[in-house]
């Protein structure tokens, strides 16, 4: 149904037939019944979304007091035992329904009243929200959004069309209204877009902080990017120990990053954590700067679609974005700065900020090895847009930057020191191992890159990553440069850890899904039949009231702020501390935060302290919180093999419960070596200092 | 310093649920600004309550037994599993080995067979040993140092160079038995406790509740000494001199809402308290006060 049709319906019933000329004494008029058909024709839509409206009430009811058995409900339909265990509660239902019968039915009674009298029937767009409304209930199951991923995404499409259509509806229905001319000064527009980066920078970054205080923080990678910073401000170059086993083992401790990494974006923390030297600077920094991307976000929109309150609904939605938020909980990471400096490059480039646009693009291209592909996607979406010479020469500056910058990280520093690209990432390759091997196999095998895309653990992570764009990227082909990236490095690959949000090896769906779903909901704009100015305005506000609901409801399912769960750890279980819901053994989501306790704070204590500027070994679970210094190995790992002023001179283990590793065999260890001697102890950790 | 004076107001400060949204009021962007701080609805676990963390994997065992590298499980088939496991791999091959109970310590681990006869296996790869001559063993308990109590019979009894000898507690009825720092404590059939102490006397431990299954741990210094499961399935721990009832475990899978669930068996290391439920699952306890 169209909102089209429903103004054919508003328009009034067949008029009442002329009375017969009076030949007598004057009678009232006979009330005549207009024809049956056409009482069938104007009245059978109203009456049946009526019905649907009343009959989805009910199960929406029954689905909120019977909540407990839902799930089986849903994702069961054809099974005996489920009917079987649910006999009691369905009777209930079927109970129920008369009284949505009987709602239905006085709906439908004065439907044809109205339409007997002649008078306008208008079927109440909003009726379809309680239709799409039986979704709801079974949307705040526990756990369902990573258990029944293609059913939770048609909801929430399904939810996010609804709300359109009612909205679209209401603002057609009042053409000369004031939300014709609505908009937000630029004042308030900034202020807006601000607060959103704000609500994303102070959410995510305390609940990063939260991770790392309460040891939920992993070694990989909080530690080995902490190092990596430490290095920079020390040494002058990132440098790892935690990584000495087992990939340091013969070298001397802090050994030099680059042949694994080349992290440049660290050189713009490091001023701000030579400050303050510990892993939560640098969560905190990592948090602004990720939601920075919300500005690009403001500028991209209120040039696309020619309002600031657009600009605003665009960096919301930047804001909420889940796979975007669950970056600066997978501990820390360079390459997923990439995002928001690529969303920012391209809006001031939309701004006409063309120096500032193309400073920012070089800036991505140098953040990480890898990140030089996304700026150089970038950059071919300048080229290829066709606007002005301008932006074809800001295109060919960054592709021409980013192709030099990814020779000179991956073909001459990487290599200088000893390392590569990790190319065990991935496994699509044509012949050999390489870009150029990849590049081949999705050009001359292309149809085993779709069988490699629509494995099961990549389709699920796309359709995951289109949800909270309400799959908007389907119509932003536009802006499909962007995807290259996405496709080199994602497809490519066969390791799940790339196929889970929020996991920083997923960076470039981020970049993908937000680019292209901007344009998407721009070109699903030009593509409707605007046919007046109004319908402009309307379908304007219909297609960001879209992008936004869907949004909302992502940010509910798989985000962080103000959701149903915190996608609060990453990595391979059991390298994970708490145990709630789980996605693929990636990701633990928890509905509550872990506490912070007198267990805790005593840990803490026995953190502050261990010596400073020693080698030290540590268990599993500390080591992030230890890791700003030169050497702090983990355990069991003593740096044997590494050079004699590597040998950790105290051992620090604490007492929290096993989830990842056991600190147990080490405290018995320690406690039984003649060599060491117990330096400070408490009930939450102890700390051995070597004899 | 700075660092931990933001840690201190941020902890308490956060320790409450906040149900506000943000005033989006484009007319008073400050008081947006403001409000926004309190988006993040913070729903954090109680700092002065313990909780149960199961285990990964949601594997479902038969038996467990608290060691220093985690816990074991018997999962049926002639297999016991570790956890945690490796990479990827939350619960990991131990051994192959059929057993109806199994306890272990740094050293060994050691095997109740299915026909009552206590086995030791110095690893993982090592041929069984056996340590008494017959079975009728029903249930067994290993120091830290290696030493054997079991029963037999429903009596307590100790493996002293493979023979069973009795102990100041032999006469009572038993049908669990675990070692502590105190001594050996029995779960006499009608569920009270008893210990028999290091000065050779046997001793009533006074509960409030009926117990089902016990265990202890002998290690000095640890964070535990000694836990029980009641009649009703929850499980209590002593510490600091009296009984504390702790929170049932839950447990959380998509689709249904948190389930309590109730624990038969606990196991207990020098810094860890484990606990099978009664479908199997296996939980830590984790205590933040």
């Amino acid at each position: 149904m169209s909102p089209d049709d429903d103004r054919d319906n508003a328009s009034p019933a067949p008029a009442a037939p002329v009375p017969p000329a009076a030949t007598a004494a004057p009678t009232p008029p006979r009330r005549r019944w207009p024809p049956w058909e056409d009482i069938f024709a104007f009245a059978w839509r109203p009456i049946a979304v009526y019905t649907l409206a009343w009959i989805a009430a009910v199960v929406v009811v029954w689905e909120i007091i019977h909540a407990g058995i839902l799930y089986d409900f849903v994702t069961s339909p054809d099974s005996r035992d489920v009917r079987v265990a649910q006999e009691v509660a369905r009777v209930t239902l079927l109970r129920m329904l008369p009284v949505g019968i009987a709602g239905a039915l006085f709906c439908a009674w004065r439907v044809l009243r109205r339409v007997v009298r002649g008078d306008a029937v208008k079927t109440p767009a909003c009726l379809w929200l309680a239709v799409a409304g039986i979704a709801v209930p079974f949307l705040y199951l526990p756990g369902v959004e990573y258990q029944n991923i293609y059913l939770v995404g048609a909801m929430v499409v399904c939810l996010g069309v609804a709300v359109a259509y009612v909205l679209r509806d209401g603002l057609l229905a009042r053409p000369h209204g004031g939300w014709r001319h609505w908009d937000l000064s630029r004042r308030r527009a900034w202020w807006l877009t601000l607060a959103a980066w704000l609500t994303f920078a102070l959410v995510m970054g305390f609940l990063a902080h939260w991770r790392f205080i309460t040891f939920h923080a992993e070694p990989y990678d909080c530690s080995w990017e902490t190092n990596a910073v430490w290095g920079i401000t020390h040494h002058g170059l990132p440098s790892i120990s935690i990584g000495a086993d087992p990939f340091y083992r013969h070298k001397h401790l802090p050994a030099v990053y680059f042949d694994a990494h080349a992290p440049f974006a660290y050189y713009l923390y490091a001023p701000f954590y030579a400050l303050i030297p510990d892993s939560r600077t640098l969560l905190w920094l990592q948090a602004l700067w990720m939601g920075a991307g919300a500005v690009g976000a403001y500028l991209i929109g209120r040039t696309w679609f020619r309002r600031e309150w657009a600009g605003v609904v665009l960096a919301w939605v930047y804001a909420f974005n889940p796979g975007i938020q669950g970056h600066c909980l997978h501990d820390i990471h360079a390459n997923v700065l990439a995002i928001p400096t690529v969303v920012l490059a391209a809006g001031l480039m939309e701004a006409r900020q063309v120096r500032a646009a193309v400073a920012v693009a070089f800036l991505a291209a140098i953040i990480r090895e890898e990140t030089a592909l996304f700026s150089a996607c970038l950059g071919l979406f300048w080229m290829f847009s066709r606007r002005d010479r301008t932006r074809v020469r800001a295109g060919a500056l960054v592709v021409g930057w980013s192709l030099l910058v990814l020779l000179l990280i991956t073909k001459v520093l990487m290599p200088g020191f000893g390392g590569q690209p990790r190319w065990t990432h991935f496994s699509l390759f044509f012949r050999g191992v390489g870009i150029g091997s990849v590049i081949g196999s999705f050009l001359l095998n292309p149809w085993g890159a779709v069988m490699s895309a629509t494995q099961s653990n990549k389709a699920d992570f796309f359709w995951m990553a289109f949800v909270p764009v309400g799959f908007l990227v389907v119509w932003g082909t536009r802006a499909g440069w962007f995807a290259l990236a996405a496709l080199a490095l994602l497809v490519a690959s066969g390791n799940q850890s790339f196929f889970t949000q929020g996991m920083n090896y997923s960076a470039p769906i981020g970049i993908a899904a937000t680019m292209m779903a901007f344009m998407g909901a721009r070109a699903w704009l030009m593509a409707r039949r605007n046919r007046s100015a109004v319908e402009l305005d309307a379908n304007r506000m219909t297609i960001l009231g879209y992008l936004f609901v869907v949004a909302l409801a992502g940010n509910l399912l798989y985000g962080n702020i103000l959701s149903k769960t915190y996608q609060f750890e990453y990595g391979e279980v059991p390298y994970r501390r708490t145990s709630q819901y789980d996605y693929r053994w990636r990701l633990g989501s928890v509905a509550t935060l872990p506490p912070y306790g007198q267990r805790e704070r005593d840990l803490w204590d026995v953190i502050r302290r261990v010596p400073k500027d020693v080698p030290i070994a540590t268990s599993w679970s500390i080591n992030p919180q230890l890791s700003s210094r030169d050497v702090a190995v983990i355990l069991p790992y003593m740096a044997e093999t590494n050079p004699a002023d590597n040998h950790p001179r105290y051992v620090v283990v604490d007492k929290l419960p096993p989830m990842t590793e056991a600190p147990e065999k080490s405290w018995l260890r320690f406690r039984g070596d003649p060599a060491w001697r117990v330096f400070y102890e408490n009930r939450a950790g102890v700390i051995f200092e070597r004899r | 310093m700075a660092l931990a004076q933001a840690q201190a107001v941020l902890a308490p400060a956060a320790s409450f649920t906040v149900h506000k949204t943000a005033d989006m009021n484009p007319g008073r962007p400050w008081l947006a600004i403001g409000a926004l701080g309190l988006v993040a609805a913070c729903s954090i676990a109680d700092p002065h309550r313990p909780q149960w963390l199961e285990a990964h994997g949601h594997n479902s065992v038969r038996w467990i037994a608290a060691v220093p590298f985690g816990v074991l499980g018997i999962v049926g088939g002639g297999k016991i599993q570790r956890y945690p496991g490796g990479w990827n791999t939350p619960w990991e091959e131990h051994t192959a080995a059929e057993a109806t109970q199994l306890a272990g310590n740094e050293k060994a681990i050691f095997l109740l067979t299915a026909d009552g006869a206590v086995v030791r296996k110095a690893d993982a790869h090592a041929n069984p040993e056996p340590l008494t001559n017959g079975g009728g063993i029903a249930r067994f308990a290993i120091s830290s140092t290696g030493d054997v109590h079991v029963l037999a019979q429903g009596h307590a009894q100790r493996l002293v160079e493979g023979r069973l000898v009795d102990t100041p507690c032999t006469s009572r009825e038993a049908k669990a038995l675990a070692v502590g720092g105190e001594g050996t404590y029995l779960l006499t059939t009608a569920g009270t406790l008893a210990v028999e102490t290091t000065a050779g006397a046997c001793q009533d431990v006074a509960t409030p509740f009926v117990a089902s299954d016990i265990a202890a741990s002998d290690v000095a210094g640890g964070n535990y000494s000694l836990a029980a499961v009641d009649n009703r399935q929850r499980a209590w721990l002593f510490q600091a001199g009296h009984w504390d009832e702790l929170p049932p475990p839950i447990a959380y899978r998509a689709g249904n809402f948190p389930r309590v669930t109730g624990v038969v068996q606990v196991a207990m290391s020098a810094l860890t308290l484990w606990a099978r439920t009664n479908e199997g699952w296996v939980f830590a306890f984790s205590d933040p006060r």
